[in-house]
């Protein structure tokens, strides 16, 4: 009921062009529940594991940024510090992640996760000889399967794609292979030019709790294979309201959307959620900018604009095709 | 186990860039009117939900806050607002007022309080604000701030910001 209730004054406020005041009784907002001001670091694993999913990944990153950055200052403890790397890199800060990584990793060497996550930014920086020194770190302290899809995820980055993609899928058996090796063996699939493979890859994730990212190469691999109206069915169901979707996520409905010509629905939230990010000079989503303005908004200076941010912050193999096209666009 | 272990940990440090999402977000916009003081009248927007972490609006707790509910708060939103919105003029204090109703308005399909502000400083040289308004709760926050025809964005990082009339923006 109070959904409705709130539903119905939502639908109100359009026919209001200017501020005005309520009745008393209006709904105006649904109360959310009042935030934790102290978490265990097992509601911080929680927190954290939610938070990768789509329509989750905004609604507590702000609130948790507050508080480890007290946090940080007040305990040396490695997983805190880790917690908060891994916030950083959220938003892109790769370099501060990156430094506070090697405090956790001097401090507590056998931290795999820190490691790992070393390993990943190293590589998203272009840091490649350092990211694989970091997989290699990890012999003793995991198994085989992770060492390889750490090293050759990294290789793949370095004009070796075909080779690491060769090579993983010789040293992981598909029977028992983790979600992880699948989703760096499908992201090979993809930039190989094989969506199908990716697909297959993908085929048995649940898109309601599989990561964001691992969501967007599933619509990537479908959009390649021009099936559209599974994009556009399969993401709208992924949140109940879609209140809080993903800018990458919109993107996809959006240029999916496009191609159908069914309507101009999630054209034009996209729209909208560009022109915020514009407003608040938001950088971290600059790579889903450019791809909008060179799919969705076709302007290529901007497109231009947003890619070259992108490449100050990320230099992948994905990013790098993304500043191309951006030069080869008219 | 360690295994397994090992290989779930990889998964959320996994090979792609994560996609972050900050969208709190208030409005700050204020026009300048000058005879031989400086003052600034508009106001403050801010979301119904971010205020709501710093002023609890759902009194009867009933899971949704109606109008009635948030007018009955009028007064520590303004205490808020007074203590996280300080605007100076060569280390004098300016004077904030709050004259007028709250309203609502909306952004982005998003229930917004609309707080009216009137600040006066004493004389019309440069001024500097400082807002510091749900960073406590929200390191992400951000204002988008069109004051005097200056077009600002306060962020945690930049909440102390110079803006000088007399010269062009």
């Amino acid at each position: 009921m109070k959904y409705l209730l709130y539903i119905a004054f939502v639908f109100s406020t359009y026919t209001h062009a200017d501020p005005y005041i309520p009745n008393d009784k209006d709904v105006i907002a649904l109360s959310s529940k009042p935030k934790e001001t102290e978490f265990t670091k097992e509601q911080l694993t929680a927190l954290f594991n939610k938070s990768q999913f789509v329509g989750q990944t905004e609604t507590n990153q702000g609130m948790l940024k507050s508080y480890l950055e007290k946090q940080i200052t007040l305990t040396e403890d490695p997983d805190i510090h880790y917690f908060y790397a891994r916030l950083l890199q959220r938003e892109h800060e790769f370099e501060t992640a990156i430094n506070i990584l090697t405090e956790v990793i001097s401090r507590k060497p056998d931290h795999t996760n820190a490691i790992l996550l070393k390993a990943n930014l190293l590589m998203v920086k272009g840091r490649f000889e350092q990211a694989l020194a970091q997989c290699l770190s990890l012999f003793g302290l995991v198994g085989l399967e992770t060492i390889s899809t750490c090293s050759l995820d990294v290789k793949s980055q370095t004009g070796e794609l075909e080779q690491s993609y060769q090579a993983l899928q010789t040293i992981v058996k598909e029977s028992s292979m983790t979600r992880n090796t699948r989703h760096v063996l499908a992201e090979m699939a993809y930039r190989l030019g094989y969506p199908e493979q990716t697909i297959t890859y993908l085929s048995n994730l649940d898109l309601k709790t599989a990561p964001v990212s691992l969501v967007v190469l599933w619509a990537d691999a479908q959009m390649a294979k021009k099936n559209h109206q599974i994009v556009l069915s399969t993401l709208a169901s992924l949140t109940a309201e879609n209140t809080n979707l993903e800018d990458a996520i919109l993107l996809r409905l959006a240029q999916a959307e496009k191609i159908e010509k069914q309507s101009d629905k999630w054209q034009e939230k996209m729209r909208k959620r560009v022109i915020l990010r514009e407003r608040r000079q938001d950088t971290y989503h600059a790579s889903d900018l450019a791809l909008y303005y060179l799919t969705l908004d076709k302007n290529n200076v901007k497109a231009k604009y947003w890619a070259e941010m992108n490449w100050q912050q990320a230099k992948l193999d994905s990013d790098k095709k993304l500043l191309a096209l951006t030069n080869t666009s008219n | 186990m360690k295994i397994l272990a090992a290989a779930l940990l990889f998964l959320i440090a996994c090979s792609f860039k994560i996609n972050a999402h900050q969208l709190s977000t208030a409005y700050l916009n204020l026009t300048k009117t000058e005879n031989e003081q400086l003052v600034l009248k508009g106001q403050w927007q801010v979301a119904v939900i971010d205020l709501e972490h710093v002023i609890p609006f759902d009194i009867n707790t009933n899971d949704v806050i109606t109008w009635q509910e948030i007018k009955s708060q009028k007064e520590s939103i303004l205490k808020y607002l007074a203590k996280h919105l300080v605007v100076n003029q060569n280390d004098i204090g300016c004077k904030l007022h709050n004259e007028g109703d709250l309203k609502i308005d909306s952004h982005f399909n998003e229930s917004y309080i609309v707080v009216p502000v009137q600040i006066t400083c004493p004389t019309t040289q440069a001024f500097t604000i400082n807002y510091s308004a749900l960073f406590e709760v929200d390191a992400n926050h951000k204002a988008i701030a069109d004051i005097a025809n200056f077009s600002r964005v306060f962020t945690l990082s930049e909440n102390n910001q110079s803006f000088d009339t007399n010269s062009p923006n």
